[in-house]
Parts: C-alpha cells; sequence; structure tokens
C-alpha cells in the first residue's frame, strides 16, 4: 500500500468517523513525548558478519543479526523517537512516530502513522502504519526503557519486518476479577523492504496478517500470536535468473558461479547440459560435464510466493519482588531450501528498589529438515560446479544432486544458545542504566550468529541509558 | 500555712504543667500522625455525584483500560507530579505498581498508541480545581480537600492504613 493511498485512506476515515460519532466537534489536543537510548556493545568475536565458506567471502548483502565487532560499536544501541498525538476528540486521534536509529545511519523513519477510531471501551480500529504484534515486546521494540534487557534477546527478537501498512482491530474482553482478553488482528503490506535477519536467505516481505490473543492483568500477562507473511527472497539477481531458465536451462548454473568461469550449452540428451569450457588451469575434460538442469533450483533461485508462518506463546509476570517472562516460537518457510526454526528464552529477575538484576537463557535452534531436500528423477551425473574452486579438489568430482542440497541446507543450519546476565538501575523514573554480559554458544557444529569457530564460545556486552520522557 | 500554701500552689502549678505538654505532645503526634496516613479520596465532578466506584473500576480508569463511569459518562483522569507522596501511595494501593513500573507500563502503552497516560497536575489543590470544573474530570486527592465541599464528588475513598 502506497504512502498516497494510505493517506487517503486515514483521510476519509477522519472525515467520515468524526461525522457519524460527533458530527463536527472539533477540539484538538497534541500531546508529544518521546523515547530514547544511546549505548555500546562490544564482543571478542571475530567474524559477525555472514561469512560464505564456499566463495570465501563476506556476504555484504546479507544483513547482520547484531552489526557489532571487536571495536565498540555504538551505533547499534542508539536512537530517538518522537511521538505527536493529536486527538481530534475522546473517540478519534491521529498518531505519528519518528525514529532515528544509528544502525539505519539515523535517517528519519516513520515507525508509526495512523488514525485510531475507539469506538468503545471494547472496540478500536486503526488505520495506517503500526508494528505488527508478532512477538510479545514487538510494538514497543525501539522503546528500550520498557523491558528489563539492554537488547532483547537475539535468538528470539532477529526478524526485521515489523512495520505494516494496514488495518488493525482489536476488541477487549472484561473477564473475571481484573482479567481482561484482547484479540488483535492486522492486515496489511509491508512497508518498504523488510528482511529477515536470519542465517536463511533474505525474504521480503509483501503482505501479511498477524493475530494476537492476550489474557492479562496489573501483574499477569499471557499471551500468543499467529503471523503469516507472503513474500519472496531477497536476492534480485537470483529472480533474474530464473526469468533465463525459462529460456535456456543451463544458464542457471553458469550465473550462479562467482566468478563465471563455465561455459554451458545443451546437452546431447534432450534437458540436459555440458560444459564446453571452464576457464581455469585445473585439468578438465568436456566429457565429464554432463550435468542435469534442475528447475526446482531454478523456483529456488526465482524465490517468488514463499510463504513464512510464525506461531509464538509468551508470558510475563510480576510476583512481589520477582519479574519474570519467557517466550517460544516456531518459524516455517515454504521454499524448499529455507529451514524452518525454533526459538525461545526465559527470564527471571528480582526488583530490588531501584536495582533490578535479572538473567536469561535463550536458544535458536534451525531444523534440519530432510524431507525437504529434492529429488531429481533425471538419471545424475551431476557434476556440482563448486568443487572446481575447491581447494582440494583438481578434477570435478561426481557427486549426486541430493548432496549438493544437503550441502547447501548445512550452510543454512543454525543453533545457538545464550546466558546472558544483566542489570537494570533505574537512575530516575524515566531514566535506566542497563548492562548485559552475554555468553554466546554455538550448537551443533555451527557457527551460530556469529561466525563462531566449531567449539568456541564467544562473549557480548552491552551498556545502554535509556529515557523515555 | 503560709509556707505549705505555697507548696501547694507550686504542685498545682507543677500538675497543670505536665498535663499542659502531655496535652501539647499528645496533639503534636496526632497530628503526625493525620499527616502520614491521610486517606485518599477519588474525586468526580458534581454532575456525576451519585457515582459510586469500586477500587477495580479506578485501577481501569487510570491505567488507560476504561473510559466510561458506571453511569455510562466519559471519564478522564488527571494524575498529580510524580514527586508527591499521594503519587506512589496512590498507585502502590490501586494497581500494586511503584512509579518506576508505572513510568514502564505507560511507556508501553503510549508509545504503541494504546493509551496515552493522563495529564499531569501539580497537587492535590490543582486536582481539585480541575476536577470542579470539568465534568468529565477524575482525579484523587487528599481525602481532607474532598469532605465538606459541594465542588467536588467523592467517588471512592481509599483508606491507606
Amino acid at each position: 500500500m502506497k504512502t498516497g493511498n494510505v493517506s487517503k485512506i486515514l483521510g476519509t476515515f477522519l472525515m467520515i468517523g468524526s461525522t457519524i460519532t460527533y458530527g463536527f466537534d472539533f477540539d484538538p489536543q497534541v500531546v508529544i513525548t518521546g523515547f530514547g537510548n544511546a549505548g555500546a556493545s562490544v564482543t571478542n568475536a571475530t567474524n559477525v558478519d555472514f561469512y560464505d565458506p564456499i566463495f570465501k567471502q563476506k556476504l555484504s548483502t546479507v544483513p547482520t543479526i547484531a552489526g557489532i565487532g571487536q571495536d565498540v560499536v555504538f551505533n547499534e544501541d542508539t536512537l530517538a523517537g518522537l511521538q505527536f498525538v493529536t486527538s481530534i476528540n475522546d473517540k478519534l486521534s491521529f498518531t505519528v512516530q519518528f525514529v532515528s536509529e544509528g544502525s539505519n545511519f539515523y535517517a528519519l523513519e516513520t515507525d508509526w502513522l495512523f488514525a485510531e477510531w475507539r469506538i468503545n471501551d471494547e472496540w478500536d480500529l486503526k488505520v495506517g502504519r503500526t508494528i505488527i504484534p508478532i512477538y510479545m515486546h514487538s510494538p514497543y521494540l525501539k522503546v528500550n526503557y520498557a523491558y528489563v534487557w539492554s537488547r532483547l534477546p537475539i535468538e528470539f527478537y532477529n526478524l526485521d519486518f515489523a512495520d505494516f501498512d494496514g488495518i488493525t482491530l482489536r476488541h477487549t474482553w472484561a473477564l473475571w476479577n481484573n482479567w481482561k482478553n484482547d484479540i488483535t488482528v492486522v492486515v496489511g503490506n509491508a512497508n518498504g523492504i523488510d528482511t529477515l535477519k536470519t542465517p536463511a536467505l533474505p525474504f521480503e516481505v509483501d503482505k501479511g496478517l498477524v493475530a494476537e490473543a492476550a489474557f492479562y492483568n496489573e501483574n499477569t500477562r499471557v499471551r500468543g500470536s499467529f503471523a503469516r507473511g507472503d513474500g519472496q527472497l531477497a536476492f534480485p539477481q537470483q529472480v533474474a535468473i530464473y526469468e533465463q531458465v525459462m529460456q535456456n536451462p543451463c544458464a542457471v548454473f553458469q550465473a550462479e558461479l562467482v566468478p563465471s568461469e563455465i561455459t554451458l550449452v545443451p546437452g546431447p540428451v534432450a534437458g540436459t547440459c555440458q560444459i564446453t569450457h571452464i576457464n581455469s588451469p585445473l585439468p578438465f575434460s568436456p566429457s565429464q560435464g554432463l550435468i542435469v538442469p534442475d528447475f526446482e533450483a531454478a523456483k529456488l533461485l526465482n524465490g517468488k510466493n514463499v510463504i513464512i508462518e510464525l506461531y509464538t506463546l509468551g508470558y510475563e509476570y510480576t510476583w512481589g519482588h520477582f519479574i519474570g517472562s519467557g517466550e517460544w516460537g516456531k518459524v516455517f518457510v515454504s521454499d524448499k531450501y529455507q529451514l524452518s526454526w525454533e526459538q525461545w528464552y526465559v527470564m527471571l529477575g528480582y526488583n530490588w528498589d531501584k536495582i533490578t538484576p535479572h538473567v536469561t537463557y535463550s536458544s535458536y535452534r534451525t531444523q534440519n529438515d530432510s524431507s525437504r531436500v529434492l529429488t531429481n528423477t533425471v538419471a545424475a551425473n551431476y557434476v556440482n560446479p563448486f568443487s572446481y574452486f575447491g581447494p582440494l579438489t583438481p578434477v570435478p568430482r561426481p557427486e549426486t544432486f541430493q548432496q549438493s542440497v544437503n550441502e547447501f541446507l548445512a550452510l543454512n543450519n543454525n543453533s545457538q544458545s545464550t546466558i546472558d546476565v544483566g542489570i537494570r538501575y533505574d537512575i530516575a523514573p524515566s531514566t535506566a542504566l542497563k548492562f548485559d554480559y552475554r555468553y554466546v554458544m554455538p550448537k551443533n557444529n555451527t557457527a551460530g550468529f556469529f561466525d563462531v569457530p566449531p567449539g568456541k564460545r564467544i562473549s557480548w556486552v552491552t551498556a545502554v541509558i535509556a529515557v523515555v520522557f | 500555712m503560709e509556707k505549705n500554701e505555697w507548696l501547694s500552689s507550686i504542685a498545682r502549678v507543677k500538675k497543670n504543667l505536665h498535663k499542659k505538654v502531655k496535652q501539647i505532645i499528645l496533639c503534636t503526634l496526632v497530628g503526625f500522625i493525620s499527616v502520614a496516613q491521610a486517606d485518599i479520596a477519588v474525586i468526580v465532578n458534581p454532575v456525576n455525584s451519585g457515582v459510586s466506584l469500586k477500587m477495580s473500576d479506578v485501577q481501569a480508569i487510570f491505567l488507560g483500560l476504561q473510559t466510561k463511569l458506571p453511569n455510562g459518562a466519559t471519564v478522564v483522569p488527571f494524575d498529580q507530579a510524580e514527586g508527591q507522596a499521594i503519587r506512589q501511595t496512590f498507585y502502590q494501593l490501586v494497581a500494586g505498581k511503584n512509579s518506576v513500573e508505572m513510568k514502564t507500563y505507560w511507556s508501553r502503552l503510549n508509545f504503541t498508541g494504546r493509551a496515552t497516560p493522563p495529564t499531569v497536575l501539580s497537587d492535590s489543590n490543582a486536582v481539585r480545581a480541575k476536577v470542579a470544573s470539568d465534568k468529565n474530570a477524575i482525579g484523587y486527592v487528599d481525602a481532607s480537600l474532598a469532605k465538606n465541599t459541594d465542588s467536588v464528588s467523592i467517588a471512592l475513598l481509599i483508606p491507606t492504613h
């Protein structure tokens, strides 16, 4: 939904809503509030970008998860937000929230831009841009003051598609005692290009749906959500490759190689390709170059019509001086080469006057689903082109397509757990100092989010001052 | 005899003096106790007199979860300044939250468009004046400011001891 259409819808909505409800009553009041945090992080990990072991290079197009390194980094933990709420009357209001983040070069972005109609105490309707409630803390993700950590657990909060232009409808039920129940549904289009910061290929969400149910009182909240996003893989060149393969199936392998040093032509057998030339000092025989084209692989490269689904549960409570929270989530991606993953965390803290120490254990684990491996119906004398560029193999080695797929899946496989020990100090009602030490443990012989060598562990610390006003 | 009369009058003076000192000390103590444990009155405009609120209603209104009184009238809450002791006592009794927890609570609602925090006024006198002049207003004040006056109506009296 383009911004212009959103504005037209907002204007129409306001006009109709105010006319129906209150005639021409117009008594606007503006409330200006804001939030911000400034901080720094550092780690002893040597690689914090995604590192492709095949091409031996950092994939600069793949966004980092933590955006930190061995130097002290300030940008990732620094941002400021300003919010304007114009109340037309007690039913209608208009909200706009601007955020400038260090991780985005301090560009001014519009995170929230919506008109709200509080139909009554039970029904609430928003039209415009909102941050969708995928996870428990998603709606106030950037309000660092609102939670106990200096950063939310990264094993859980690693998705980036948060802004949606659409409609949010919420209904509230009053239950027994002070308990209430909210049902919230959000439908809309993603705002611009929102990619998932996951170890798998980046994913662009076009449109989505989120449904959340929450039960809460003044001390406890339990909630669950379902989210679905429709989109495509984020590598534009792969979309172009899909278009080419329709004309020339052999081109899919040629275009994938970096640098492109193999020439492919249709082979002697219909539906096959053959290597006719390879620009390499290694010995090569053209007869070994019979390659089976794989339209399934081309679909991977196309990456269109990919669906992501998320299921989450979460809780938080206050019991005397104790505070606790936790969430669990399962993510499925329809693309055959994307792995689903499971994530969770548990936090326990104790509020002692102005100081709140806390400890958190968080986990992220991809599901290596062998049933997703494609089968090839054509007899395979398949040569993995990548093997030509390996340092150990001077001649092409036969390899089934199945093995190549397994190798690709292994690249995306990732598991990591973290123990976070932190403390929050509320030096004033609107200002909090936070410090977290994290011990990161990649699992299952994977590199984790920080590209850690197998068997290694890393440490990561963050210090932040957060304010609201 | 004169000496006995003199001694008796000294004794009477001493006795009276002790009595006075005791009275002064007692009055001071009572006054001190009264100031430390003053009840809190949740007040509404006289147009809503007769409305009786439960603690759960007051909690919902001041936590942004409810905008109506039991009689269906729209209500707008007004808060007191963060440094006021009555504010801390009020939220501790009504919501079980201290000032930091309230700030965190409102930061989650405010910056997600769920609700905006109540407008803050300086003290109980300012709140009473606002409630007296605004038919939709609701606030909380020192109970002594709400009794024996027709300018506001008490919807709930919250004992603090």
